[in-house]
């Protein structure tokens, strides 16, 4: 929960800064080298964790049916936000393609899709971030471990990690893991994808 | 923006192929994590500078919670129904 603090005053503070100080600054190649360097970075960090190959090899195509599932319940939902609330059904499906990773998919919709869907893209993504730690307990005791960790969405991998294997078991926790480092490589593609349709 | 999916692959390469101890790690979380701010402020600056954005933050917000719960109840109910159908009995 502190990040979740933290981000949101660095946004507001960005926020601010670029309503009183810089309002005329064209920032957006700005956002691709920051957004490309990041990628980079976190590219290494999951390469480093070598033993999520191993483990995708001996679990075999079976442990690919949760993080798909979770794509297109994600990609459903946000095609039936695109119809109840009037919106353009890509950019609907674009912002779902986020699957809770605020940063990354917020800074691929900035110059692909202008300022409007980033913000709603950013928001969207964060309240997912955040609804999540508050009804994972509850969706792992009631309906199901599976359907908890799809809840986090890329977020299964780190923030949300803790809470589901506090609420499912080890086993879960890394089915979480995989999940979520799945998740998150489907990010770029899927949010590139269709906001370029 | 096909240069993201570079930097991705050619970063997976470097940390999968390069035998990193855990202060090297630590030192690479702490880097990602300078990036991730980094960008979001920089992200900020570009919302802030767009007045129409920054006019309608209310309305905005309240869509983005309306794609936040029904993304999140898509995905509950979709892989509730896939699991239970392809991995049933795996359950313990």
């Amino acid at each position: 929960m502190k990040m979740t603090i933290y981000i949101f005053i660095v946004v507001l503070l960005g926020i601010l800064s670029g309503y009183y100080l810089l309002p005329n600054e064209n920032l957006g190649s700005l956002v691709d080298i920051t957004l490309t360097i990041t990628i980079f970075f976190i590219g290494i960090g999951i390469g480093q964790n070598k033993h999520i190959f191993k483990k995708l090899k001996q679990a075999g195509l079976k442990i690919l049916v949760l993080p798909i599932g979770t794509i297109i319940g994600s990609l459903l939902g946000g095609l039936l936000t695109g119809f109840v609330l009037e919106r353009s059904l890509t950019f609907s499906l674009a912002i779902a393609s986020g699957f809770g990773w605020y940063s990354i998919s917020a800074g691929l919709l900035l110059p692909t899709s202008g300022a409007e869907i980033a913000t709603i893209g950013f928001l969207a993504n964060v309240f997912r971030e955040m609804l999540a730690f508050l009804i994972i307990p509850f969706v792992a005791k009631k309906i199901s471990p599976y359907s908890a960790i799809s809840v986090g969405g890329a977020t299964s991998m780190d923030t949300t990690l803790p809470i589901i294997s506090q609420s499912t078991s080890e086993e879960y926790a890394l089915i979480s893991f995989i999940h979520g480092v799945l998740l998150s490589l489907s990010v770029p593609i899927f949010v590139q994808f269709f906001a370029n349709l | 923006m096909w240069f993201i999916y570079i930097s991705l692959c050619i970063g997976i390469l470097i940390g999968a192929t390069s035998k990193m101890n855990k202060k090297l790690i630590k030192i690479n979380d702490v880097i990602t994590l300078i990036c991730i701010f980094a960008l979001l402020f920089v992200m900020g600056i570009s919302i802030g500078t767009n007045k129409e954005v920054i006019n309608n933050i209310a309305e905005l917000g309240f869509v983005a919670l309306i794609y936040a719960f029904l993304a999140i109840l898509g995905s509950i109910t979709f892989v509730y129904i896939v699991t239970e159908i392809i991995l049933r009995g795996k359950r313990k």
